[in-house]
């Protein structure tokens, strides 16, 4: 796999005395450093303020990333099928994550109830767990909850069948 | 304007499945460790991929900024849009929109008085200036990566409001 990077979408909320909003995107090149891009958003806002009634709330600074050999899902894959991690964070907080399409094969089958819970001796789920708690990558970095919390432990692991998201990607 | 970081980075990670339906992964981070998000993607992904049946296509690294204190004029209108159309290539074209145009922005005389922005007020000067010659070596393209190389067109239009209740 060859992961190719796309150009930078910085993404405005705008919202009026309605309390309707309205998004505006502008973008830059590719290769502009995320935290570069972003400071090109608060110049970019501060020049637009000054043109809009609108009260301007919020910026996103967003760049995908896509696979450039295209992979194809498995025959019977569903997004809906899902793995599920529950976490202990930060002085007793809990965290949730979610993945589709989890695989049969790592399931629990030798209980009461086979086909729920994940197996967190299987060598695929172990070496997952240890990426979002311990860290991963060069330098290594840490998952964390929305609020930028430590997730200490795995409270839950199990197989459930959640609606779909729609993915909210970069789209020209 | 009170601009502050979300307090977290958010990594989305895109799953397409058998169907074509898609799903997500969100897996946040400290802020401060924006610069080595897409390496730690890049490492994870295999781990999911042997954990899923689905195709893993794409991810996205998004990061926020909130100003709470921002107020409106009290004469917003967010369907009250600014267009400027710009030339790209020969044959394209991009819009660069502002939602709650200003009023004063528009140009009362000329061939579409109440319609044409006013392209010489000092304000709407600053942001073309800004759309053509960038910010600090960073200058705006189209979605493909084009410049936008000249404006051809600058008008205020009535444009239906989008909702956003994303992040």
């Amino acid at each position: 796999m060859a992961f190719q990077a796309g150009p930078i979408g910085i993404t405005f909320t705008f919202q009026d005395d309605d309390l309707a909003t309205a998004i505006e995107r502008v973008y830059v090149p590719d290769g502009t450093a995320l935290a570069d891009a972003q400071a090109f958003g608060l110049e970019y806002a501060a020049l637009i303020q000054p043109l809009t009634d609108c009260a301007m709330r919020k910026f996103i600074v967003s760049q995908e990333y896509y696979d450039d050999e295209y992979p194809t899902a498995l025959p019977g894959s569903d997004v809906e099928d899902k793995g599920v991690l529950t976490f202990r964070t930060f002085e007793n907080g809990s965290s949730k994550m979610t993945w589709p399409g989890i695989v049969e094969s790592i399931l629990v089958t030798a209980i009461s109830r086979p086909g729920v819970y994940i197996d967190m001796a299987n060598v695929d789920v172990a070496a997952l767990v240890s990426a979002l708690i311990s860290g991963l990558g060069t330098p290594a970095i840490e998952p964390s909850t929305r609020k930028g919390e430590d997730l200490l432990e795995v409270k839950e692991a199990f197989k459930r069948n959640y609606k779909s998201q729609k993915s909210m990607g970069f789209k020209g | 304007m009170a601009w502050t970081n979300n307090p977290s980075i958010l990594l989305t990670l895109i799953f397409t499945d058998d169907d074509q339906a898609t799903g997500e992964m969100r897996i946040s981070f400290p802020v401060a460790q924006r610069a080595y998000v897409s390496g730690f993607a890049q490492t994870i992904i295999p781990l999911l991929r042997a954990v899923s049946n689905c195709a893993l296509t794409h991810y996205t690294i998004s990061i926020g900024m909130q100003d709470h204190s921002a107020e409106t004029t009290g004469a917003a209108s967010a369907m009250d849009v600014g267009t400027f159309i710009y030339r790209t290539t020969p044959d394209e074209r991009w819009r660069q929109l502002i939602p709650g145009l200003r009023a004063a922005k528009i140009a009362t005389h000329g061939d579409y008085p109440g319609i044409e922005i006013n392209v010489n007020d000092s304000d709407v000067q600053a942001f073309l200036d800004v759309m053509s010659n960038g910010i600090n070596g960073i200058t705006p393209v189209d979605p493909w990566g084009a410049a936008l190389n000249s404006l051809t067109a600058a008008y205020q239009q009535k444009r239906r409001q989008i909702i956003n209740n994303r992040y």
